[in-house]
Parts: structure tokens; sequence; C-alpha cells
């Protein structure tokens, strides 16, 4: 597999990891495009990756922890079960892994696209963006999701809102990702480029 | 902590956050810069400072059950709280436990003492310090210069292996007799901008507090490992190449076992055993990206205000459960609102349960139900109650700060033995006048008279019912008194949607009651309601005289002025009507043979508890009566004497 091939291919995992994790489709209890399909669709994705930005392998086993945790979920929610504050200390623990894998895992991925993209093209820029955005996202909601004993007819518009805003910028994070795969220098443009250039 | 379990509670709590720490540290070891690490300890800091179960809430666990577990095993039933983080002895110890605690408030004191003997220590040889050669100071003032930090007074003093800063408000530069590295000078001025005098000084106080406590001993020394780790990254980044790896030579040489674990200095090192530690992390050197500082502060924001926040102290037991340890779990379920408390008591009553009365009784009447052997508890409730049903409370009043009064209500399914039915298709209500009010931080409830029963036909009970207390206003002119019962009820949303399962996708959802205790509740609904009747005080005769009787009310509250002209009450036809600005009137057909008393009906109205937080008590009303369609009296209404 060519490099180029090979960034392409993660890329596009990482599109569809995103869309497993920011979709959800259930049938009663059970999600039919379960988060932790995503999580492995990340790791795939790192594994294609890691040799263009070496940082991205110290996402593995952060990425495999919330791929496991979302398995057990899911399971969970199966059976009808529910982690409640009893589990606070997991899923703390999960939420913080999991706002620090997506800065991290964006920003090595706007580092690839800064070395692949086409002169002129400012995709990593857009990502760093949308990383930041993400990022005190995932921190608004890890904070307001403590407060779920607040009365509904206080507290119910603010997730919903921030929620929506999540999803609004999930959606830009797939788009700009779907443009950066599309606009990616092959081997052989580098190649010419640098004949261009002697 | 008042008492030795109160420390427990504490340091438990404590240790579960550190745990935390120790594995957010660990899983991000790596890929966080030092800083992140240091700064992640004010966490700890701060839920040292915290008082665990404030405001009904832990960390991360109910240490509370599992306290209270262990207290009611011992026999000891009272209720222990964190109101200060720090220890205070309030009486001569005579338990055990609390010599327990008097030993653990000694050991405070030893531990502060030896820190501060040690600090002693170090100022006296401080004292014999001479001032440095103007090629040292220039050499200081060179490196602070170059490095934007403005360096404080240097001292020199012979015999010691490194430098250290020393003191936090006027801090001193205190370098040894032999020739100085400008890595060692820059280390030591990096810790003098960080005010790192100030953060040794905080972490020898909160580990003098949990002495006792290994863990947070280990992570207080992990702390200190992590200020210097972030004063190495700092050196490191200004350094390049060959200069890096000099460096961590240089830091084997700065190992100060004299003066290790003092205060108030950057020699607080751990002594040479965090040496190895320091070049394994200049080892694995490596420059952090600018934007790392976001995802730092983000993790920290989130850390921390999950873990001030925490989990409520809930762990409802099964209501009808009678072991210690569903106990235990009553005893540390407290309410934490006042209509949390009004809930508990109801469903207390309703399922007749031991455990949900131990969570909303006073700390003396608490201690007889836990040690009562009956699981079942009903308040002294002859019948029993409808289990699908809401309980309503009636006529809330604020008596004090704190202190609020109401009448419990609740439909019963059968027959009270004190009563007898007397009414057709009617059915039997319960009621009871309790208080709620704060003690220790637990609302509580109490019952401030037996329950007493009504039969009624009123099916919809929140709307109101003459059969049950009420406040009553009375007028009298000419030979007519008028009364209104006027009543406040007050509802909590106890519906459970039931929403999670195959069927409701496919046949919508179900509802059920719940049953459970909602610690804190508030209210959702609340109503008012007035009944007015008319009596005729005169003769059979003079009311024979009368074929129509019709009345406008109006209600005046407290700083309105009194309503100029009512809508006239007169007709024909039968009408009862009522607005939602006060007014009420009624039009009654009488038959020869009437009286003395007739039901005019009344009104009132209803919507969510915040639009109707001003549901007070009228001052007084205003009735005007129309006899024959004519006006015949214009009355006011006071409040009738108890």
């Amino acid at each position: 597999m060519t490099d180029y091939q090979k960034i392409y291919d993660g890329i596009s995992k990482a599109i569809w990891g995103y869309f497993f994790l920011y979709f959800n489709i259930s049938l009663g209890t059970i999600s039919i495009l379960p988060s932790f399909v995503g999580y492995i669709l990340f790791l795939k994705a790192i594994d294609l990756l890691e040799d263009e930005e070496r940082e991205l392998s110290l996402l593995k086993t952060l990425g495999l922890i919330l791929a496991v945790w979302d398995v057990v979920e899911w399971l969970a929610n199966c059976i009808g079960y529910s982690f409640n504050s009893n589990w606070k200390f997991v899923t703390l623990i999960v939420g913080l892994v999991n706002l620090y894998f997506h800065f991290q895992f964006i920003t090595n991925i706007a580092s690839i696209a800064k070395k692949h993209q086409w002169d002129g093209c400012m995709f990593n820029e857009s990502l760093l963006r949308y990383r930041t955005a993400q990022t005190i996202l995932l921190t608004v909601i890890l904070v307001i999701s403590n407060f779920n004993f607040l009365p509904d007819e206080l507290w119910i518009y603010i997730p919903l809102a921030i929620s929506i805003i999540y999803l609004i910028v999930g959606i830009y994070i797939m788009i700009v990702l779907n443009q950066l795969r599309k606009n990616l220098k092959t081997n052989e443009t580098i190649a010419d480029e640098d004949n261009i250039e002697a | 902590m008042f008492d030795i379990w109160g420390f427990i509670l504490q340091t438990l709590n404590v240790s579960g956050v550190a745990v935390l720490l120790l594995i957010i540290k660990a899983l991000l070891k790596d890929k966080l810069p030092p800083k992140w690490h240091f700064s992640v300890w004010s966490i700890l800091g701060i839920m040292i400072l915290f008082p665990a179960g404030i405001f009904g809430r832990y960390s991360l666990f109910n240490w509370q059950t599992v306290i209270e577990f262990i207290k009611i095993l011992v026999k000891d039933y009272s209720f222990s709280r964190v109101l200060f983080p720090f220890p205070v002895i309030k009486t001569v110890p005579h338990s055990f436990a609390e010599w327990v605690f008097f030993v653990y408030v000694a050991g405070v004191g030893i531990s502060l003492l030896i820190y501060l003997i040690s600090y002693i220590r170090l100022r006296v040889v401080l004292h014999k310090g001479i001032s440095p050669d103007i090629e040292t100071i220039s050499t200081i003032n060179t490196i602070g210069h170059k490095y934007n930090i403005k360096p404080c007074r240097v001292i020199v003093v012979s015999g010691l292996p490194s430098a250290f800063v020393c003191g936090i408000i006027r801090p001193v530069l205190v370098v040894p007799e032999k020739q100085l590295d400008e890595k060692v000078i820059l280390h030591e001025l990096f810790h003098l901008k960080n005010k790192d005098t100030f953060w040794s000084i905080l972490i020898c106080l909160l580990r003098c507090l949990h002495w006792c406590n290994p863990l947070i001993n280990y992570c207080a020394n992990l702390a200190i490992n992590d200020m210097e780790s972030r004063c190495d990254q700092f050196v490191l980044e200004q350094l390049e190449g060959e200069e890096r790896r000099d460096y961590g030579k240089i830091l084997l040489s700065m190992s100060n076992e004299q003066f290790a674990k003092t205060p108030g200095s950057t020699c607080i090192n751990n002594g040479g055993k965090n040496i190895r530690k320091r070049i394994e992390n200049i080892a694995r050197f490596k420059q952090y990206p600018v934007g790392m500082s976001l995802v730092s502060v983000c993790v920290i924001i989130a850390l921390g205000c999950s873990l001030i926040i925490g989990v409520q102290a809930v762990n409802i037991p099964k209501s009808y459960k009678n072991d210690s340890w569903s106990m235990a779990s009553a005893k540390s379920s407290y309410c934490t609102t006042y209509v949390g408390a009004f809930d508990t008591y109801a469903k207390a009553v309703i399922t007749e349960s031991n455990n949900y009365r131990i969570m909303c009784a006073p700390e003396n009447i608490q201690t007889d139900l836990i040690k009562s052997t009956n699981g079942r508890w009903n308040g002294g409730l002859d019948g029993t109650c409808s289990s699908g049903d809401d309980y309503y409370i009636y006529n809330v009043e604020t008596i004090d700060k704190d202190v609020f009064e109401g009448v419990l209500v609740l439909k019963l399914v059968n027959k009270p033995d004190s009563m007898e039915w007397e009414l057709e298709k009617s059915f039997f209500v319960a009621y009871q006048k309790i208080r709620v009010y704060k003690e220790k931080g637990r609302w509580v409830t109490i019952p401030l008279e037996e329950f007493q029963y009504a039969e009624t036909n009123d099916e919809w009970l929140h709307y109101g019912c003459d059969k049950l207390p009420a406040t009553t206003f009375t007028g009298t002119q000419n030979d007519y008194k008028i009364d209104i019962l006027f009543q406040t009820i007050y509802v909590v949303d106890n519906k459970i949607t039931n929403d999670d399962d195959v069927f409701s996708s496919m046949f919508g959802n179900s509802y059920s009651y719940n049953k459970v205790p909602i610690l804190n509740a508030e209210f959702s609904m609340a109503y008012d309601n007035h009944e007015s009747t008319l009596t005729h005080l005169g003769t059979q005769e003079e009311r024979d005289l009368v074929n129509r009787i019709g009345v406008s009310v109006a209600s005046v509250y407290p700083g309105q002025e009194r309503p100029g002209e009512l809508p006239p009450a007169i007709g024909c036809q039968n009408i009862h009507s009522s607005s939602s600005d006060g007014y009420s009137s009624s039009t009654t057909s009488v038959q020869q043979g009437w009286g003395p008393t007739v039901h005019l009906s009344g009104g009132g109205g209803g919507g969510t508890f915040s639009q109707l937080l001003n549901v007070n008590t009228p001052e007084y009303y205003v009735a005007d009566l129309y006899i024959n369609n004519e006006l015949y009296a214009q009355m006011e209404l006071h409040l009738e004497e108890e």
C-alpha cells in the first residue's frame, strides 16, 4: 500500500469513526450504530496514519479503553441497564480520556493535513478550529452532566442546545475530513512538484 | 471535623479523589506537560479543604453509608457530618472513638511541629549566610534578565550541596560556596517565579491534616516531584543538545538530604530518591505544542467541577428491608429540600416503610427507628393508602426561616375503624398536620397531630375539598353570614413515564407512580381553592320570602386596595363562575323551607409551582349579597379567630 493510499484509507476510517460516534439510531434500547464501532475505526485509522504522525501511536491505549467501555455500555443498554451516578468514578475517567483522545487525534490529523494538502488549502486550520470547539463543548458536556439533579423544567433545554451545537461541529469535522481526503496529494504529484522545483 | 467518624469520612472522600487523579495522571503521563501534572494536584488540595458531604454531595462515592453502617454495628446512632475540614476537639475524650480522635489531632499537631522545627533549623543556618561577591550577583542578575525573571536577595551558605529558594514574603536565593552552574540558578529562578515556596508550605499543611493516610502522603510526595519536573521542563526548554544531558548530571549533585522536606523552601525534593525519576523525565523530554494548554485547562476544569459538584448522597434502600446496611443507607440518604422532606414522609406512610421514615426523621426519633426491629412504620395510620395515587400537601405555610408546616392528605382504599359510611359513592381521606425543618443540614419531618379522617366524594383532591382543613373567612350583616373556606394545595410530580422498553415504542408510553422518595423534590403544581356558604341567622318565615340568592366575591391581598364594584350576581338561572383575577360569583334559586345554610360553590386556580409562588392567603374578602336579584348587603369577610 502506498503512503498516499494509507493516508486516504486512514482519513476515510476517521470519517466513518465520527459518523458512528455522532449518529445514533436505536431500536428500543439497542443502538444499531454503536459508538464502539467508531472507536475501532479510529484505532484502525491510527494504525494507518502513525507512520505519518508518530504522536498518534500514543492514542492507541486510550482508544482501546474507550472502545472497551463503549462495548460494555452497549451490552449493558441491551439488557436495560444504565450506568448511574454510582459509576461516576469510571464515567469520569472515560469522559476525560475521551476529551483528550479527540483533541489529540484531530490535532495530529491537522498536522498530517498540513503536510499533504495542496498549497493554498487550509484544511489543517479548519480542523484545529473545529477541534477547539469540540474540546470546549466536550468540557461543557462533562461539567453539565453533573447538574442532572436539577429539576427538568430548569435543565432540559441547556443540554439539548449544547448537544445540537456538538452535533453540528461533528458534522463539520466530517465534512472537512472528507474534503481533505479528496484533496490529498499523491506521491506522484509530490514527485512532480519536486521535479518542477528542481 | 468534630469526631473520628468525620475525619474518616473526609479522608475516604479525599482518598477516592487521589486514586482518580493517580489513574488520570498515569493515563496522560507522557501526553500532557509537567505543568499540567503539577496543576492537577490543586484539585486534591481543594477537595481536602472541601467538607465531604456538604450540600448532601460526595466527590465520587457515597461514603456516608459505609460510615453509618460501621457506626450502627458499634451501636453509635449519631449522624456524622463534616462541617469544617480541620479537626476540632469539643470535649474531653471519654469513649474509645473520642480517644482515637484525640490521637489523630495530636498527630496533626506533632506533624506541624516537626515541619516547624525543620523550617527553624533551616532559618538558623541561613542566618549564618554571607553576601555573595559581585561576580555571583552579576551572574544571577544576567540569568534573571535573560529569562525575564526578577531575582531576589542572594546569600551564600557554606556546606550546601546545591542552591535553593527559601521564604514566601521576602524570598532569598541561597547558593553554595562552590561555583554556580547557570542551569541550577535558572531552575531556582523558575521556582521563584512560580512561587513554589508557597506551594511547598501548602502541601505540607494539607499533608499534616491527613498524616495517617499513606495515600495522601504518597500524593504529596508526587506533587513535590511534579513541582520539580515543571521547573526541569522550563529549564530544558531553554537548553539544547549536550546541555540537556549535562542538566541530568547536575541534578545528581543537587540532592539536598540535609533539609529535605523543609516547607517554605525549594530544597523540599524528597531527597535523592526523587532525582532518578526526574532524570527519567529529562530523558523523555519533548516540546509540547502551544495548543496543549487548551486541553490541559479543559481537563482540569472538567475534573475539578465534576469532583466539587460530586454525586448526591443518595443510596435509597428498599422500603421494607430491615438490615443494618439498609438502615445505614436510609440514614445517609437525607432530604436536601423541604419538599423532599414532605415527599419522603408521605411515601414512608404510603409504603409503611421504616427506612423511608429514618430518612426524614430528626436525630432523636431516628435512633429509636433504627433500634426498632420492625421494618414497617405507618405513623399510626388507621387504613391503607391508595398506592397508585398522589398524596397532597394542603395549606403549606412558612413558619420561620427553614421551618414549614402543611397538611398531608392521603386517599384511603378502605374505611378507618373509627369512621362510618355516611355518603354515597364516597371514600375516606386521612390527613395530618406536619412540620418540616432543617436539622444539621438535613430536612426532617415531624407530625404535629395524630392522623384524622374525613369522608368525601370530591374525587379531584388537588382542586381542594371542603372536608379538609382550611382557613375560614367570615362576615355577617343584616342576618346573613357568609363563610369562605380557603385552601392551597401543592403536588410533587411523581409520575414515571415508562418509555424505555420495546412495548412503549409499539404501543406508546405507559405511566406508573413513583413510590421512592425524591430527596431533592420541588413542588411541580400548586392550586388554590375557595368555597363559600351562606347562612341565614333569622327565622324560617323570613327565609321563605327569599327565592334567589346571589353572591359576588373578591379576594384582597395585603397591600391591595378594596375593589370598588363587584360584578352583580343577579339573573334567573343558577350560575357559578370565577375568573383568574380573583372574582367569583354565584346565583342560586332556593325553595320554600330552605336553609338556614346554602352552599354557594366557589373558585380557584392552578398552575406550575413557579407560576404560583405567590399563592398567599388573602388578607380578607369582600362580598356583595343579592337577595331576590337586589343588592342587599356589602360585606367584608375577615379571618376567623381559632
